[in-house]
């Protein structure tokens, strides 16, 4: 009798504790720790991954408002104007081949504004695909939100590193 | 989109669903002795499936497309006037007029055989848990959220706000499907339960608790019901093939099989697989 009353309550306890962290994901609550604000970049020829400190600082919020902002994470919010994007695909001073601007460009594109919408009366989405395999670009243009000119330095930065 | 991550994405979901409520229907159930591979669980494994790799793009790709046209419609005055009310009250309304809509919207696919034909998809379910809830026809699934959203998309009110409510909604309604029978109180006025929509679900058409989230709107149009014992049989009294291409089908088809009738035959007697 006591066995089954201590299954009951794990098993309660259970559904309460994923139910609230499904909400709390689902909210954005977990980014912080999913989406890390340290991103690495590979500098070292031996492969030693460095953490620059100057990339860690958050961007500085650009509060004029621009035209629709066209990507966005799936819980996030914008990440970056079509302004940006398009002045960093067009920009020749950036040293970034044609190859991987079209890198860019196509997980940028991917990343398009999904808007939240309400589930069905009957089920819901639990977890949705991600956008792209590439997390860690992601993670950088996230992080450079609103700071095209930390996102241009930044994206050069990635790409040597990966040369 | 990447296939491969579509399917680590629904393989997620699935087991998440599988974790979070099989201990449940093992532990509270409310049919006691019901097997998690039960009777036609793979046909609704096929919904769950059709839902995430067919339909819920889909049914997402045609509501842009219906709020971007609504957005063309509703005058800016109107929009304007909305968005100078604090977000708290926005919020408040879309809720408010989203459970009010979805309230009479599912009375009518109740009431109206043309949206019956549609809903009745998901209530050939005869054995109710978790799965069962993801067995829903894909015009039913565009009339609902359709509904569901209509307030937000006219006010103009971005649901980002609410994305912890919206999530929360989501895996609530699978929950409320779930073969649990756990009861919770007062607060069962407040928040939709098992007990409450399997009533729902009862064999007979209109037993009403047509409400969402909450079973407020069916206590003030009285149809709340709530039975102290579990409904004796759920499904419908119509015809319907056990086979997940004929629910897709059939209802759009022209005919016997899905005109709304309420003939007495059971569900047995066509059954396919
Ligand atoms: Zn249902
Ligand atoms: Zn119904």
């Amino acid at each position: 009798m006591k066995f089954t009353n201590s299954k009951k309550i794990l098993a309660l306890l259970s559904f309460v504790t994923l139910i609230t962290a499904f909400v709390l994901y689902r909210a954005g609550v977990f980014d912080k720790y999913l989406t890390s604000n340290s991103y690495s970049i590979q500098s070292s020829p031996n492969g030693g991954a460095l953490n620059n400190k100057t990339d860690t600082l958050p961007p500085k919020k650009d509060t004029t408002k621009k035209t629709p902002i066209m990507f966005s994470g799936s819980k996030s919010g914008p990440i970056v104007t079509s302004e940006d994007f398009k002045a960093i695909l067009t920009d020749s001073t950036l040293r970034l081949d044609s190859l991987q601007r079209k890198k860019i460009d196509s997980i940028m594109r991917s990343q398009k504004k999904i808007p939240v919408i309400m589930p069905s009366s009957k089920s819901g989405p639990v977890f949705t695909p991600e956008k792209t395999k590439d997390n860690e670009l992601v993670r950088l243009i996230k992080l450079y939100q609103g700071d095209s000119a930390g996102l241009r330095r930044a994206l050069e930065r990635y790409f040597i590193g990966r040369n | 989109m990447n296939l491969l991550n579509l399917i680590l994405a629904t393989g997620a979901s699935l087991l998440f669903l599988a974790i979070v409520f099989i201990p449940m229907e093992k532990m509270f159930p409310a049919k006691k002795g019901q097997k998690i591979l039960r009777k036609n669980w793979f046909l609704d494994l096929c919904f769950f499936l059709g839902q995430y790799f067919l339909w819920s793009g889909l049914v997402l790709w045609l509501l842009i497309q219906f709020s971007g046209w609504l957005s063309g419609i509703i005058p800016q005055n109107f929009r304007n006037t909305i968005a100078a009310q604090p977000v708290w009250l926005q919020a408040i309304e879309v809720l408010f007029f989203s459970d009010l809509l979805i309230y009479w919207g599912h009375r009518l696919q109740h009431k109206v055989d043309f949206l019956w034909r549609f809903h009745k998809v998901h209530h050939t379910v005869e054995q109710m848990d978790w799965l069962a809830a993801h067995r829903e026809h894909p015009l039913d699934s565009i009339y609902t959220i359709g509904i569901i959203n209509l307030p937000a998309f006219i006010m103009g009110f971005e649901l980002e706000a609410l994305t912890a409510l919206v999530a929360f909604r989501g895996i609530w309604a699978i929950y409320i499907h779930s073969n649990v029978r756990l009861p919770i109180g007062p607060l069962k006025i407040l928040i939709g339960s098992p007990e409450l929509h399997h009533w729902h679900h009862d064999v007979e058409r209109d037993r009403g608790n047509y409400a969402n989230l909450s079973p407020l709107m069916d206590k003030i149009f009285g149809t709340y019901t709530c039975p102290p014992n579990e409904p004796e049989k759920f499904g419908i009294k119509e015809p319907m093939p056990n086979n997940y291409v004929r629910q897709m089908i059939d209802p759009m088809l022209p005919g016997s099989v899905l005109k709304g009738s309420n003939k007495e035959e059971s569900t047995e007697t066509l059954q396919t697989t």
